[in-house]
């Protein structure tokens, strides 16, 4: 089955430290472990500060999903990095609030709201 | 032409022309220079006969002995008995049939291989699910003023959803969880939950700790991207409180038959095996559950279940079904009408995902039945 799951892998920001990836559709156990592996190359090869998971486009998220964010956010944090999620749709978001990633990632209506921290 | 200069029909011809042309000549040789020892007539009679006795020694052992053996080995294959490697190094006819049967069976002793390999990992994963199921509980419990119906359907073989009713002291605890995806490592982490509950309520008397304890074990083991939600009510047989703790799981449902509402409680916390301490981040609350309500704790494969045009059962839906069918019919009707909601919106859409509902009706009559202790906790409809 293709992938349900597109991204898009921004440049880091030189001044802000920041980059961008952007998801694309569904993050679901189509493609997994092909995104995963995609994913895996930019959070090992990261050299900013905040790794932005840019969430506008992205529709759903399963439990496996989920995981893997908590596996980058704990990746990051070892190395005094941060993981940040930017705008979840309404659904994502009560799925980030219901098993209560909030309280381990920080999350922004937009990127935006982001840079003004 | 190779082939021709290596067929049997040629080398037996051969063979034959040399036998004929060296009976001959000896026949030729006793008749010119030794007819007066015999009889000419018996003399060609003889010849005919070592020829033809040589004809056929040469067709048993050229031709019938080895094609036999070639066609015993086919036979033993078809039949599904011993067979065994052909050794020849012929190449003629027989030398390729016996060359073809060997390449055959090579392939076939793989597949056999890999057949009785599968049929060991079926039989291992059957044995997992088994125990899976052993684990799960096989009936009702009896837990005096509520009425509880629990059914389960798991997406494979072994599933990532897990529920449980343990009664210690005054304190029912009634739980639901779901490990991350499903199949063998979500079973084991569903395995491992259950178990450190099943200890840990033997030791603290309240869900906070219980949770607390089980997360801190568990966060041990866990690879980073495992974890489980969970929630575990609390009900309490002296005072008749129901309270609950939430480890990022979904909704608790709560029907209110006084104005036909189904509120949906937001269970609250974060998933166990996601930080090594949840003790600050959940908590112990108290739910508003009177005599007459229902309470309905369900797993996301129920919310996230998509129909054939790609959507989600949701929220909503399970909202509504509770509302259309709770005035109407017992724990058990409750359950068994959402299943069949659930099913119907699905068609043959694939599920994705375990599914797990229990219903629960606080109902200070009701009496538990003996019968319904062998009341399937397995999905039905």
């Amino acid at each position: 089955m293709k992938p349900s799951l597109n991204i898009t892998i921004g440049d880091l920001n030189p001044d802000k430290k920041y980059q961008v990836i952007q998801f694309d559709g569904d993050f679901d156990k189509v493609g997994y472990e092909e995104v995963r592996e995609t994913l895996n190359g930019s959070v090992k090869g990261f050299s900013g500060i905040s790794l932005v998971f840019d969430f506008t486009n992205l529709k759903f998220i399963n439990s496996e999903g989920i995981g893997y964010l908590v596996e980058v956010h704990a990746h990051l944090v070892k190395d005094n990095k941060k993981l940040i999620i930017v705008g979840p749709n309404d659904h994502v978001k009560d799925v980030f609030e219901t098993i209560g990633i909030n309280e381990l990632i920080p999350i922004f209506t937009d990127l935006n709201a982001f840079l003004k921290v | 032409m190779n082939f021709v200069k290596k067929s049997i029909a040629r080398k037996l011809f051969l063979n034959l022309l040399s036998a004929a042309i060296i009976i001959g000549v000896s026949t030729f040789y006793l008749y010119y220079f030794q007819s007066d020892l015999m009889d000419v007539r018996i003399l060609l009679i003889g010849a005919i006969g070592v020829f033809l006795i040589y004809v056929l020694v040469m067709c048993y052992a050229c031709v019938v002995r080895p094609l036999r053996i070639v066609l015993f080995e086919m036979q033993s294959l078809l039949a599904g008995g011993v067979y065994k490697k052909i050794l020849t190094s012929r190449i003629d006819e027989i030398g390729i049939l016996a060359y073809f049967f060997n390449k055959v069976t090579e392939g076939f002793g793989q597949v056999s291989f890999d057949i009785k390999d599968r049929q060991r990992m079926l039989a291992e994963l059957n044995l997992a699910s088994q125990l899976q199921r052993d684990i799960l509980p096989s009936q009702v419990p009896e837990v005096p003023g509520l009425q509880i119906v629990a059914k389960t359907k798991p997406a494979t073989e072994i599933g990532g959803d897990i529920f449980n009713f343990i009664t210690v002291k005054n304190h029912t605890y009634i739980y639901i969880g779901d490990a991350t995806g499903h199949g063998t490592v979500a079973g084991l982490v569903m395995t491992m939950v259950n178990s450190l509950i099943t200890v840990f309520s033997d030791l603290y008397d309240n869900p906070y700790e219980i949770l607390v304890n089980v997360n801190k074990y568990l966060k041990r083991w866990l690879k980073r991207s495992v974890y489980m939600t969970l929630v575990m009510l609390c009900w309490d047989n002296n005072s008749k409180k129901m309270t609950y703790v939430g480890a990022g799981h979904e909704h608790i449902l709560v029907y209110h038959p006084d104005n036909g509402e189904c509120e949906a409680v937001l269970s609250g916390g974060i998933a166990l095996g996601m930080i090594p301490d949840n003790s600050k981040v959940i908590k112990e609350k108290v739910l508003n559950y009177n005599e007459g309500e229902y309470i309905v704790l369900y797993s996301d494969g129920i919310t996230e279940a998509k129909s054939l045009d790609n959507e989600f059962y949701g929220l909503e839906k399970l909202k509504n079904a509770v509302v259309e069918y709770a005035p109407e019919y017992s724990a058990e009707g409750v359950n068994y009408h959402i299943a069949k909601d659930v099913s119907a919106f699905m068609k043959d859409a694939e599920q994705k995902d375990d599914m797990t509902l229990i219903v629960i009706k606080r109902d200070q009559n009701f009496k538990h039945d003996p019968k319904s202790e062998n009341v399937s906790i397995h999905w039905q409809a």
